[in-house]
């Protein structure tokens, strides 16, 4: 049986992956060295500020040199340098099952576990600390952050487990997300987001007050946007199979056209106003170049 | 509404094309396991409804095109708006032309196939019956001679009706239109339907309609409803005016001479053949039947648009009724006139009993002999057979009743006087329908037969007499007098006035021709003056003859059923020359033959008269109720009629052209005896088609309106013409029915074809996702 990493990424890829560096724009939380800045002081060489002394603090942390001038003790702070907590919550709703005609047979499932693997690679890479959480309706799996190479075997084995197939509330998914990310950190949510798009705007919302900072992966397939039926066609849900209708695409495309663009532009416009990063991607997109192009932008914008 | 091709209104069908691919295509279906349902439960809830119009009417748009181009093909009629539908009831009154003319045939395959005009009138009318609406009714008149309507309860009933008569070979008189279209107008304004048609079909013959080409009045009675009136020609529709081509043969007329017919009496037949064509006619071959039994055949030369004569001569072999049919051996245009028939009545010779009053032993000086020479000239010169008359002489004393019963007519010849007893035999024996001539001579005792009764007594005296006289004489008027050299000229009495003789008998006498009775002059005479005081009634006598003078010669006189005849001369050469002249036997046998009613009946009425005959009392019991006459038209249908107690029979449909015979029918006979069956028979009669100038035989002539002057007839009598039957239905049916739509149909058939293809454009994926373009997902996305 192929390695799960060589499963679902090629060798071109991880070239390409292992060359991006993806850097938190904001402070983070981590528990051990790294690229990103900390609100923790440390022993880094920037220095940070000065404070009085307290009973209890390290002698070797005075500033002698300031005992001198002021005839007080002050203790003398750096900022610490972290590694990042980088969360990746892969959708595995019904909905995600969905594979068109135009994808090569990748289902956005299987397009949002290769993102996510990509991203775990790059992140593990860089020393960050890596976690994954699978949901549908609630959390299935849930990995904690980890910045061990070895991690990155264990993240892979639970995306190879991860089967997309029941229904998802991602309001409520993002809700009880918070109570495993609790320190500051990066949250990758690759997800459709099919669902209330206010209701998802305002789980986002809480998620980012709680020190998150979130980059949402929206999956397309191209069947979704353009919406190509031409005959008479059953539509079965694939969240709930109750759920099915008969109806004319041709008939229904313009209103069907409509309502996406309602959706997208209250769920863009959800995100602009939370500083959350939406990605729209297809599955017809290659997922290394999607990742490449992303964190180039977000360089060049930092 | 109406369909013209009501066969393409089944490609109405069609419309299930569209309907089934519809439903086909409904029943099948993709099915795609998708995610995005929030997107396509939204849409579809918004748009669900007004998609299902736009499909439903889209379904409509399809379902509509074969129906409309079906119905377009199809030629609808739309109806008026007027009316309550298109297949309302209405009245229809078509008078059929059945006159000689509609008999003619235009091509020898048509007439092979005995496809006449007639034929063709009645399968026309038959057509335009089944064609009507339910609960229409409906009349045809038959319009020759006495128009004869048929009735039937439902115009198909009729329509069979018709289709029989149309196999009918025998033409009716001439075409009656005028009282045809009355019968038709007045029906039609008792009718309670507010629609109203007459169709008149005819051949329209030119001389049965040059009389109304020219301006004419709108007969229609104001307040009732005018009828549509359509004239519908059978005839050729050909610009010729002249003659038909080839000519038309015919026979005009057959008449029998001499009037009274006897056996063995030689007959002549003559018979009037005409030519219609303008071409002359060589070698036109002629038989003349009697009873079926050819007796004369002769070729002849008739030349064009002119008529010519033949005569033939007939020996009756046997007494009673012998149809005499001449036939020209051609076939032409119209066979109908190709042969003409009429009746010779053979009777047995007249029984007449003379009186003699001045008998004597020596030849011709009796006073009857002259008069028995008169009666029977061929029995007594050449001993031959054939004279009308049988005659014997008696004595005044042996005059008796029982005598008379055999005899049919007396003549009382210079009896001296007759006693009362013989008076009332005379008066009983006239009354009974027998006839009596009493001539005045010298022996006569004027003074008895004044005392005679008069004819108010129940006698038989109906005049004054006064004594016998010698007529003054007059100046000789020429050399060359047809008296002889020692008579003496004789004065104005002595002359008989023969001009404007009213006398019926003796009417052809007057003619200035040899041997008339100009050359008569009379020597004495017994005057008689009418009186009236002895007349019941003014009209019972009246003078019959007079003398130049104003003298009454001969006096008439009717008694019961049986005349007589008073001459105030007498019968022998002793008052005039009258018996050496050869005028004297056609006198005396024309008087005889009048005043017992010898001559036969009129066997040829003119068609649409009645036919009355008054049966002998020796045919018939008076006493029998039941008592009836069969008469056989000539289509052999038998029509029962029935006898009045007089014996007098009236038959009033003789409007077909042919012989018609009757039979007396008697409960008390048995019919399977032939001579029964002879002896019950009357004498039939030959009813022809004629006008009053019937000689002319108009319906021979097949000249027939030109359409000009058919456009003028129509334009005067304010209707419509056709010239087939399917023309003038495809007319009714615009009248009926509307006007036709088709034009209108297909404007909105290309109307709903365009509409389909907008609203297909319309509901296109390809063009909806020109209109509403997808937005691809960017990677740019939107980030804080």
């Amino acid at each position: 049986m192929k390695a799960p990493l060589l499963r679902w990424l090629s060798a071109p890829d991880l070239s390409r992956v292992s060359q991006l560096q993806l850097l938190a724009k904001g402070v983070v939380e981590g528990v051990s060295g790294g690229l990103h800045r900390s609100h923790h002081v440390g022993s880094s060489i920037e220095f940070k500020e000065h404070r009085p002394y307290v009973p209890g603090d390290e002698t070797r942390s005075i500033d002698w040199k300031l005992f001198g001038k002021t005839d007080r003790l002050y203790i003398r702070q750096y900022e610490d340098e972290t590694n990042l907590r980088c969360t990746i919550a892969i959708d595995q709703s019904g909905s995600m099952r969905y594979a068109g005609s135009r994808c090569n047979g990748i289902s956005k499932h299987e397009f949002a576990v290769r993102l996510a693997a990509c991203l775990a690679y790059l992140l593990v890479n860089q020393q960050d600390a890596v976690g994954l959480a699978t949901f549908d309706s609630k959390i299935q799996t849930y990995i904690p952050p980890r910045s061990r190479p070895n991690h990155l075997q264990t993240l892979f084995e639970a995306m190879s487990r991860s089967k997309p197939g029941n229904e998802t509330d991602l309001s409520i998914v993002l809700q009880s997300l918070l109570n495993h990310c609790k320190r500051r950190g990066l949250v990758f949510l690759i997800s459709d987001c099919f669902g209330d798009a206010a209701a998802i705007v305002k789980s986002l919302a809480l998620l980012r007050s709680n020190y998150q900072e979130i980059v949402l992966f929206q999956i397309w397939d191209d069947d979704e946007i353009d919406f190509p039926f031409q005959t008479r066609t059953m539509f079965r849900s694939l969240e709930l199979e109750s759920h099915q209708v008969l109806i004319d695409p041709t008939s229904l495309r313009a209103a069907y056209l409509e309502n996406l663009h309602s959706f997208r532009r209250e769920l863009q416009q959800g995100c602009m106003q939370n500083r959350v990063d939406l990605v729209s991607v297809t599955t017809s997109d290659s997922y290394s170049a999607v990742l490449s192009n992303y964190i180039a932008m977000r360089r060049n914008r930092a | 509404m109406t369909l013209l091709n009501g066969l393409l209104a089944f490609g109405v069908a069609a419309f299930t094309i569209p309907l089934i691919i519809h439903l086909l295509h409904r029943s099948r279906y993709q099915t795609v396991e998708w995610g995005a349902m929030h997107l396509l439960q939204s849409s579809r809830n918004h748009n669900s409804r007004r998609m299902q119009w736009q499909q439903l009417l889209l379904l409509l748009l399809r379902c509509a095109l074969p129906i409309l181009l079906a119905l377009a093909m199809a030629r609808p009629l739309l109806q008026s708006f007027l009316s309550e539908d298109g297949q309302s009831a209405m009245s229809m009154a078509i008078v059929l032309d059945d006159s000689m003319s509609m008999f003619a045939t235009d091509q020898p395959d048509a007439r092979e196939a005995g496809k006449s005009h007639f034929s063709v009138a009645c399968q026309s009318a038959a057509e335009i019956l089944r064609e009507l609406p339910t609960g229409s009714n409906c009349i045809v008149l038959l319009g020759g001679a006495m128009p004869e309507a048929l009735t039937g309860q439902v115009p198909d009933e009729l329509a069979s009706r018709l289709s029989e008569v149309g196999k009918r070979s025998i033409p009716a008189g001439e075409f009656n239109w005028d009282e045809s279209i009355q019968t038709s107008l007045q029906w039609l304004a008792t009718s309670q339907h507010p629609r109203r048609h007459m169709v008149l079909i005819s051949d329209f013959q030119k001389h049965e309609w040059t009389s109304i080409l020219g301006p004419r009045p709108d007969r229609n009675d104001s307040g009732s409803i005018r009828p549509e009136v359509t004239f519908l020609s059978v005839s050729p529709n050909t610009e010729s005016t002249t003659l038909s081509q080839p000519p038309n043969l015919s026979v005009h007329a057959v008449d029998v001479t001499p009037s009274i017919l006897t056996v063995e009496r030689p007959a002549s037949i003559l018979t009037t053949l005409g030519n219609h064509g303008a071409t002359q006619s060589d070698g036109v071959v002629v038989a003349v039947f009697a009873d079926d039994l050819e007796i004369d055949r002769q070729e002849v030369f008739i030349a064009a648009t002119s008529t010519t004569q033949i005569r033939s001569r007939w020996s009756p072999q046997q007494t009673g009724d012998h149809v005499i049919r001449v036939q020209i051996l051609r076939d032409d245009q119209l066979i109908a006139d190709n042969h003409f028939s009429t009746i010779a009545i053979v009777q047995d010779p007249i029984p007449i009993l003379l009186v003699d009053g001045d008998r004597r032993n020596e030849t011709m000086q009796s006073e009857t002999d002259f008069l028995r020479l008169a009666f029977s000239p061929l029995s007594l010169l050449t001993g031959e057979k054939g004279d009308v008359f049988v005659s014997k002489t008696i004595t005044p004393e042996e005059l008796s009743e029982a005598i008379l019963k055999n005899y049919r007519t007396v003549c009382l010849c210079n009896v001296r006087e007759v006693n009362d007893v013989q008076q009332k035999w005379l008066r009983d024996y006239v009354g009974q329908g027998n006839g009596l001539m009493v001539f005045l001579g010298d022996k006569v005792r004027t003074e008895q037969y004044q005392t005679w009764p008069t004819l108010s007594n129940n006698g038989l005296r109906i005049a004054n007499y006064a004594t016998r006289m010698k007529v003054l004489s007059e100046p000789a008027e020429s050399s060359d007098s047809p008296l002889s050299s020692g008579d003496v000229a004789l004065g104005t009495g002595g002359r008989i006035r023969t001009q404007q003789i009213e006398f019926l008998p003796l009417r052809e006498m007057s003619s200035a021709s040899l041997n008339s009775l100009a050359s008569v002059r009379f020597e004495y005479r017994t005057p008689i003056e009418l009186d009236p005081a002895a007349l019941i009634n003014p009209s019972d006598a009246s003078v019959a003859m007079r003398f130049e003078d104003d003298q009454a010669w001969i006096l008439e006189s009717k008694i019961g059923k049986g005349r007589c005849l008073w001459i105030n001369t007498a019968c022998d050469d002793d008052d005039s020359n009258l018996p050496t002249r050869s005028i004297y036997v056609p006198l005396v046998q024309k008087l005889a033959a009048f005043v017992c009613n010898a001559a036969p009946p009129d066997v040829t009425v003119v068609a649409s008269d009645r036919w009355m005959r008054t049966i002998s009392a020796s045919k018939w019991d008076p006493e029998d109720t039941t008592k009836q006459v069969r008469v056989t038209k000539p289509d052999g249908q038998i029509v029962t009629v029935p006898l009045a107690a007089d014996g007098k029979m009236q038959f009033k449909d003789t409007r077909l052209i042919g012989p018609y015979f009757a039979t007396l029918r008697d409960s008390r006979s048995n019919l399977s005896s032939t001579e029964n069956r002879r002896n019950l028979s009357l004498e039939p009669v030959v009813v022809c088609a004629r006008s009053k100038d019937w000689r002319s035989s108009q319906e021979s002539n097949l000249a027939y309106l030109t359409p000009g002057e058919m456009a003028t007839l129509t334009a005067n009598c304010k209707a419509t013409r056709s010239v087939s039957a399917r023309e003038l239905l495809n007319t009714f049916r615009l009248s009926w029915h509307g006007r036709e739509v088709w034009t209108w149909i297909w404007t909105v058939l290309v109307l709903c074809f365009l509409a389909e293809m907008g609203l297909e454009q319309s509901l296109s994926p390809r063009l909806k996702s020109k209109s509403v373009p997808a937005s691809r997902p960017s990677v740019r996305g939107s980030m804080s």
